[in-house]
């Protein structure tokens, strides 16, 4: 159930600087986000794609990615629906229906919705490997160090810490309820979630005692007196970090660049584009490949000059 | 607030031809990261005890973690009966955040993605909204009410997302097949979130009060 969970392992991007993997990610959502061109989306996807094989959890990426699939047919369906567009008639039904109109089936929007789901995998992939790359609590305390308010991020970390801890809690009072006789597993909607009360009052009040506990205990430990807060952990940033993030934030660069001079640009509807332009178009989509790629061997040099 | 309210309009801006002027995804997301912000600023200038702090983080703690077992039922979740009944309870700012990081941390175990700051929205504006009803004395049979609501209002919050990502000719038409083919993912919401509260609402509204009793001090 609990898929995405990070697991400890020792990796380059295990290690990297929270602010590292930051950077790589709010490039890879951007560019994703910019852009509607396949290959473009396909290079940003390789980029996760390697990164996962980088880090050693292609497994676990990939059962993340087995998700995708499943929402293939869902977009396609939907956008066949919802659109009456495109030239290339594939496939037309005979009748219209009250709100949609004409259904038909046409290439472009066939192409539009596979070139979604590339998108989305690419987000998806690149989420998967900070989640499974990353504490939580690191990602926090990087967050903190960005001089964002710092009451808020507090009771983010303490909610994230409390989830394998209030799970646990949640199974041993399943547990208990079972031993009383609960079965959880027959009864209509309606008395299922009657029973489900017998889980979720307990788990109610047992935490909320809890949080009382860790309340005083944070005040026995001076929360809350000084302004400013200190550290047990220390993030800092090193000169080979900001080298790397400066790599990992220049396919974003380059793209904006892109876009201030119009190239890139793809249009589905009325009718589909060529998937290369002009030449010009090739040499920024080269580009950003070659970057996003630039990353990997600077990030094994690191890993040599640290683990040897 | 007020900022908030506008730029969330902001987002939705019909053009004289019927088609939606410049409804990008980024800008959709840029909007809606920008509210949660524009919370955060009211969230830290009001004075929070420790005790405070700590329940909130529990409470959207036990609400993200009831939502990881139901996540394969689409809609049907406890989550809004909590976090509605902590909004009743603990006031509208204390409501939203429990909405709010409800989605944010549970979902570091089901996905994040460009949906959380919509999510975070869809549920942090019902502990919102609970929190201002909860200043007046209300029927509890409203409330439920109010609960099916949300569960149709978070359903359409949602489709923007969907909107400005997967459908490509923004026009009015396809906003509205949009929004209709949608239907049936809200009703199951909304049916489940009446359903929840009805049956667990009230008493979980009674443990919340009696916790907010025990540790708050009145000068006579």
């Amino acid at each position: 159930m609990l898929e995405l969970v990070y697991k400890r392992k020792r990796s380059v991007f295990h290690d990297a600087s929270p602010f590292l993997k930051m950077s790589w990610l709010f490039s890879i959502l951007m560019i994703s986000i910019i852009f509607e061109h396949p290959i473009i989306l396909s290079i940003i996807f390789l980029s996760s794609l390697l990164m996962a094989f980088v880090s050693k959890i292609f497994y676990d990426w990939a059962r993340v990615m087995k998700l995708v699939v499943f929402f293939v047919p869902f977009v396609i369906l939907f956008n066949l629906l919802v659109n009456a567009n495109g030239e290339t008639v594939l496939w037309q039904l005979p009748f219209r229906i009250p709100i949609f109109g004409i259904l038909n089936i046409t290439l472009e929007e066939l192409a539009f919705s596979l070139t979604m789901c590339i998108r989305i995998a690419a987000i998806l992939g690149a989420f998967a490997v900070l989640n499974l790359t990353t504490d939580p609590d690191d990602l926090l305390i990087a967050v903190t160090k960005l001089r964002l308010p710092y009451k808020s991020v507090v009771v983010t970390s303490l909610s994230t810490k409390f989830v394998p801890v209030l799970f646990s809690d949640l199974k041993n009072i399943q547990e208990a309820q079972r031993s009383r006789g609960v079965d959880f597993s027959k009864g209509k909607l309606y008395d299922r979630i009657k029973k489900y009360g017998a889980i979720f009052f307990p788990l109610l009040s047992k935490s909320l005692d809890r949080s009382v506990q860790i309340a005083e205990s944070m005040e026995t430990r001076g929360f809350g007196r000084y302004e400013k807060r200190s550290f047990y952990k220390d993030t800092k940033i090193s000169a080979s970090d900001i080298l790397l993030i400066v790599v990992s934030i220049a396919p974003l660069i380059i793209s904006l660049y892109m876009v201030s001079q119009g190239v890139g640009v793809f249009k589905f509807y009325q009718k589909i584009d060529s998937l290369i332009k002009s030449s010009s178009e090739a040499y920024y989509i080269l580009a950003i490949l070659l970057v996003q790629v630039f990353l990997l061997p600077l990030l094994k040099i690191k890993e040599r000059m640290a683990y040897d | 607030m007020a900022l908030a309210l506008l730029l969330f309009g902001g987002g939705l801006v019909f053009d004289e031809s019927r088609t939606i002027v410049k409804l990008w995804p980024y800008e959709i997301i840029g909007i809606f990261v920008l509210v949660i912000f524009s919370f955060v600023y009211q969230f830290e200038k009001k004075e929070f005890s420790t005790k405070q702090l700590t329940l909130i983080a529990m409470l959207s703690g036990i609400s993200a973690v009831l939502r990881i077992p139901f996540s394969n039922f689409q809609g049907i979740q406890p989550c809004t009966t909590l976090i509605i009944c902590s909004g009743l309870v603990y006031g509208p700012i204390a409501g939203f955040f429990v909405g709010a990081l409800t989605p944010f941390v549970s979902n570091f175990f089901l996905g994040h993605g460009p949906w959380t700051p919509l999510q975070m929205i869809g549920w942090g504006l019902p502990g919102l909204a609970a929190g201002y009803l909860g200043k007046k004395d209300i029927n509890f049979k409203f409330i439920i009410v109010f609960a099916v609501a949300w569960g149709f209002l978070y359903g359409w919050i949602m489709n923007i997302w969907h909107f400005a990502f997967f459908v490509k000719p923004h026009t009015f038409e396809t906003f509205v097949r949009t929004y209709v083919l949608s239907i049936g993912w809200d009703v199951s919401h909304a049916f489940g979130n009446g359903l929840f509260m009805a049956i667990i609402g009230e008493r979980t509204i009674k443990i919340l009060t009696r916790y907010k009793k025990r540790f708050t001090i009145e000068r006579m």
